[in-house]
């Protein structure tokens, strides 16, 4: 069984295999994606070749490594995130060192010119007021209040570390979430927040950036990380953007795709159409209907081959546990265990194995379902009378015909309900495949996240609670229509 | 002297440390009815299930003459019937009749009809679902379902318990019948003796898995094997 669908999935694959055109990934953050749509728009452009884009893979590991995997040809990151959390097993990798790194893996990089640093930032009038141009300036203002992203307070080089670099006396420091420390410095509430030296806001509020006078910040050059093993003409096109962004063009672009909604691939049609001298058309986008009917089919073929699959093995499983009662303790645990795997854990497992995209969500999807089905069958066995079973054994009947003539059909109805349940669940945590690049109602929620953008948001999240309904009705129809009309009598009765 | 239908030769029965059944001899003669009689515990319908295959024991166990290899053909030669009937609820009435048949391939249909003659039940009724059925007219469903393959045996197990008096009395009469016209070894298992004593004088008297006394009523009244055996009989007597 379990070999049918280790089939399944390679043949699966292999669909994804065949298809040789070169894969742009990128990372949740605006930043990342339109990056993604540059290298696509600037590969394609070059090589005449169609490339795809994975947009709003969650997380930097997770990217990585899909790349290493060959999932992913190419996706933008920043040195310092290679250099301190990927390539972080190396000890830490100077950043001389970085290429040779990549190298051994058989990745190249190139550095697409700007930086995307840590720094410090006031509001200008503030800082004038202050009288700061350095970090170490704040030493002269020990009660400025401070709000900070959360992961730079609690990371081992983040706030501590600079604190200790600068002897900065201040106490009043708060973690925040990035976009509310904005509006919190622009109302007037804090004084001091942390920045990324790339984001629109820079430029938008004018902001004054404390120099770094003692080099406390480490470097995050922005870079294309790429395959060595890519074509020629595609790594062309890749270092052929080389320097082609500076901080303040990077912020632009920022501004236009964040604050200003302009779309990804219409930034990135524009920009490489500057680079290369010749028109590149945008990447048509669809209209909502046609967008979440794409969704639609996307998250209905993620939850239809799992939960397919999964019945295929659970019902024998639970066949088995029910029948083997040592067996079925066992077996109970073990898909009890499964269910316990935080879905974002198992996914990180199951990329090195599978790589990314719809083959490890509907696996994921898959595990996940095993559980109320096993239960159910299980359940639905051994809750028959005793007698009835005596009663058949009696007959004659062997165990296969006991099996189907009576235990199933006496089952029916606890074994829909577990499929039932195994549906609403899996077509709710379908929506996080998108995390790892497998589409469904998930990627507008992960766009609309991105942009704060409400109706984005709902876009996926109405249709997926639609979905959930739908199916949990549909079963409720199949649970009457599988329950025998005898068993419907006695629960009238 | 003809074969025994059963042999039994100190057959028992543990489930792990408990003892359900002590060490028991029986022979269970063709064409005649035999009642096992106990209170409840006394491991009645535990012997009756050995005899059924349904439960796994110790000793020696012999079916026309020959020890069992495959239970599942000597079960076509039994009818086995427990208390209300043990119909299967997701089938009709006829449906749970001709099962076995179906699986062994057989066109029981004309045999059913007249044997639901027999029982009294309407050719409508046998459409109906368990469900749809009184609790008399589910018991004799389940006799017709036992006497479809043309079994040697009946073994009954207390299959008049779940009814009230009057069906009670009425059904007794037709099985009695039935077992009688048919020419079955039947083997009854009851707690009732006035229902042993309509359907056999030959009673097999159990108490805590083992049996207390064999024979007819009257012998247990003229010559009880043990106190235990008159005082089974006022009980039964004074209620």
């Amino acid at each position: 069984m379990t070999r049918f669908l280790c089939l399944i999935l390679l043949i699966m694959s292999a669909g994804q295999a065949a298809r040789a055109e070169v894969k742009v990934a990128s990372k949740a953050f605006t930043e990342s994606v339109v990056l993604g749509e540059i290298a696509r728009a600037a590969i394609t452009a070059r090589t005449g070749e169609a490339a795809s884009h994975a947009r709003e893979l969650g997380g930097s590991r997770i990217v990585f490594d899909a790349l290493l995997a060959g999932q992913v040809d190419v996706y933008p990151e920043y040195t310092g995130t290679l250099r301190f959390e990927l390539l972080s097993g190396d000890g830490t990798v100077d950043d001389v060192d970085l290429e040779a790194a990549l190298a051994e893996r058989g990745l190249k990089m190139t550095r697409i010119g700007f930086s995307n640093n840590y720094a410090i930032a006031l509001m200008p009038d503030r800082a004038a007021e202050m009288d700061l141009q350095t970090i170490g300036d704040l030493r002269a203002h020990p009660g400025a209040s401070l709000g900070v992203s959360n992961e730079f307070l609690d990371r081992e080089d983040g706030w501590r570390a600079l604190k200790a670099a600068y002897d900065l006396p201040q106490t009043n420091v708060r973690g925040m979430i990035h976009d509310l420390a904005y509006r919190a410095l622009v109302s007037g509430q804090i004084d001091v927040i942390d920045a990324y030296t790339t984001d629109p806001q820079i430029a938008e509020y004018d902001l004054t950036l404390l120099a770094d006078d003692r080099g406390h910040f480490p470097a995050y050059d922005a870079v294309f990380v790429y395959r060595a093993d890519l074509p020629a003409e595609a790594q062309a096109a890749l270092t052929a953007l080389a320097g082609s962004l500076d901080e303040a063009d990077m912020q632009r672009l920022n501004k236009r795709a964040q604050i200003d909604g302009e779309s990804a691939s219409a930034l990135a049609a524009e920009f490489v159409s500057q680079q290369t001298g010749s028109t590149i058309e945008a990447q048509a986008e669809d209209g909502p209907a046609t967008r979440i009917w794409q969704r639609t089919k996307e998250h209905l073929g993620l939850v239809g081959i799992a939960l397919v699959a999964a019945m295929i093995i659970a019902v024998p499983v639970g066949i088995a546990a029910a029948r083997l009662p040592k067996f079925g303790n066992t077996i109970l645990g073990a898909v009890g265990i499964l269910q316990t795997i935080p879905s974002l854990a198992l996914f990180v497992i199951l990329i090195p194995l599978m790589g990314i995209g719809t083959v490890p969500t509907i696996f994921a999807l898959f595990l996940y379902s095993l559980l109320p089905i096993v239960r159910n069958v299980h359940a639905g066995l051994t809750g028959i009378a005793p007698g009835l079973l005596d009663s058949a054994d009696a007959l004659g009947l062997s165990r296969w015909a006991r099996l189907r003539r009576v235990e199933l059909p006496l089952a029916a109805p606890t074994i829909m309900a577990g499929v039932k349940t195994a549906a609403v669940i899996a077509v709710g945590l379908a929506t996080l495949g998108a995390i790892i690049g497998a589409g469904g109602y998930g990627q507008p929620i992960l766009t609309g996240i991105r942009l704060a953008s409400t109706p984005l948001i709902l876009e996926g999240a109405i249709p997926a609670a639609v979905l959930a309904l739908l199916m949990q009705g549909l079963f409720d129809l199949a649970e009457r229509l599988i329950t025998p009309p005898g068993l419907r009598l006695r629960q009238a009765a | 002297m003809s074969r025994h239908m059963f042999s039994l030769k100190n057959i028992s029965v543990n489930y792990g440390s408990t003892v359900a059944l002590r060490p028991v001899d029986l022979d269970v003669e063709p064409g005649r009815t035999l009642v096992l009689i106990g209170p409840s515990g006394s491991g009645k319908s535990t012997l009756l299930r050995v005899m059924a295959g349904l439960v796994r024991s110790d000793g020696q166990l012999l079916f026309d003459g020959a020890p069992v290899t495959d239970w599942r053909t000597v079960r076509r030669r039994i009818g086995y019937v427990i208390q209300d009937g043990g119909l299967f609820p997701h089938l009709t009435a006829r449906q749970n009749i001709l099962l076995m048949s179906r699986e062994l391939g057989l066109d029981n249909a004309d045999r059913a009809r007249e044997l639901a003659e027999l029982t009294h039940l309407q050719p409508d009724q046998l459409d109906r679902y368990p469900a749809e059925l009184s609790g008399g007219q589910r018991q004799r469903v389940g006799i017709v379902r036992a006497l479809t393959l043309d079994p040697d045996v009946l073994l009954l197990d207390e299959p008049l318990s779940a009814l009230d008096p009057i069906i009670r009395a009425e059904l007794a009469d037709e099985l009695k019948t039935i077992i009688e016209t048919l020419g079955k070894t039947a083997i009854l298992v009851t707690h009732s003796l006035s229902e042993a004593r309509f359907f056999s004088d030959r009673l097999v008297l159990m108490r805590d898995g083992s049996v207390v006394q064999e024979g007819s009523f009257e012998s247990f009244e003229a010559a009880p094997a043990d106190p235990f055996v008159t005082k089974f009989i006022e009980a039964e007597r004074k209620l």
